[in-house]
């Protein structure tokens, strides 16, 4: 084997193996932070967010008084669970967002006197992407951003 | 179930707070997918306002839309628990403006749970009486078409 073909092998096994092991950390969970500045939201979230909230979208900061929760991994984008929890009045209206539908804005909600915000549903998940929760309080507006993973079958992008 | 029933269920979370678990039963399309046998596009058919009140008093709004999955599930807590003989209704609006509106009236036996009576569109409740049939402790809900 002279050097040439050797080299060549080298660099076929490790154009190969490189991707693989970095690749390999996508199911480590991200933190639950919210990008308070508008150029670090997607532009189609701002868009309806700005529709929903008006000029309050630019001043959405971070909470831990709102949980969101979904699966990091979901292997079928048609149906995702997700749940959302507030503090006991503290949120008077909620809306989702998935920022790769063809159309973010997934659903909203308003909560009347003495209702707290304990709310699941199931949404579709057109393909990996971030799920952007922002909920209205006393305060202003708060919010949280979860991603999500859809696979097609087992382990796949 | 038939398009547009719902099954509704009350239980009680670890917590102790009643939990409100509501499907419906609709295709919810978004209007994007294509019939594969004649290539033709499905025309959307999505809930657009889901809305719960009791006694009158709106409780719960919540605007879904065509990216909320088949036969939308929904759960969330109840803060004024719910009591036997209040008046549960249930409404929302589909994306073409039809409107289906149901109205409960709330049953308590201490072997079923909560169970719901009621009809379709306001006409006349049924009477409050506990439902014959057979009892069923770990499973209570009632289906409503």
């Amino acid at each position: 084997m002279n050097l040439q073909s050797r080299k060549r092998r080298y660099f076929i096994k490790a154009s190969v193996t490189i991707p693989l092991v970095t690749n390999l950390p996508w199911n480590v969970p991200q933190a639950n932070a919210f990008p308070w500045n508008r150029f670090l939201v997607p532009e189609n979230i701002y868009h309806e967010l700005f529709m929903v909230y008006g000029g309050d979208a630019n001043s959405i900061v971070t909470t831990d008084q709102l949980k969101l929760k979904v699966p990091e991994i979901a292997e079928n984008g048609a149906e995702v669970g997700i749940s959302v929890t507030g503090e006991k009045g503290l949120v008077s209206s909620m809306a989702i967002f998935v920022a790769q539908n063809p159309k973010p804005l997934t659903s909203t909600c308003r909560l009347h006197e003495g209702a707290d915000l304990a709310v699941s549903l199931r949404i579709k998940i057109n393909k990996s992407s971030d799920v952007y929760v922002v909920a209205q309080t006393q305060n202003g507006l708060v919010g949280v951003m979860s991603s999500v993973k859809v696979t097609i079958g087992c382990g796949g992008g | 179930m038939r398009k547009n029933s719902i099954r509704l269920r009350i239980a009680n979370n670890s917590k102790g707070e009643q939990v409100f678990k509501a499907i419906i039963a609709h295709p919810m399309e978004t209007g994007r997918r294509k019939n594969l046998k004649n290539g033709q596009i499905i025309p959307a058919d999505y809930i657009d306002e889901f809305r719960i009140s009791i006694d009158g008093e709106i409780y719960f709004e919540v605007t879904l839309g065509e990216y909320v999955s088949k036969n939308p599930y929904l759960s969330f807590v109840f803060v004024k628990r719910v009591v036997e003989a209040q008046l549960i209704q249930i409404n929302w609006v589909d994306n073409n403006e039809i409107e289906t509106s149901y109205d409960f009236v709330v049953n308590y036996t201490p072997d079923r749970g909560f169970s719901f009576t009621g009809d379709k569109n306001g006409s006349e409740l049924m009477q409050l009486l506990p439902q014959a049939g057979p009892v069923c402790k770990t499973k209570p809900p009632i289906a409503v078409d």
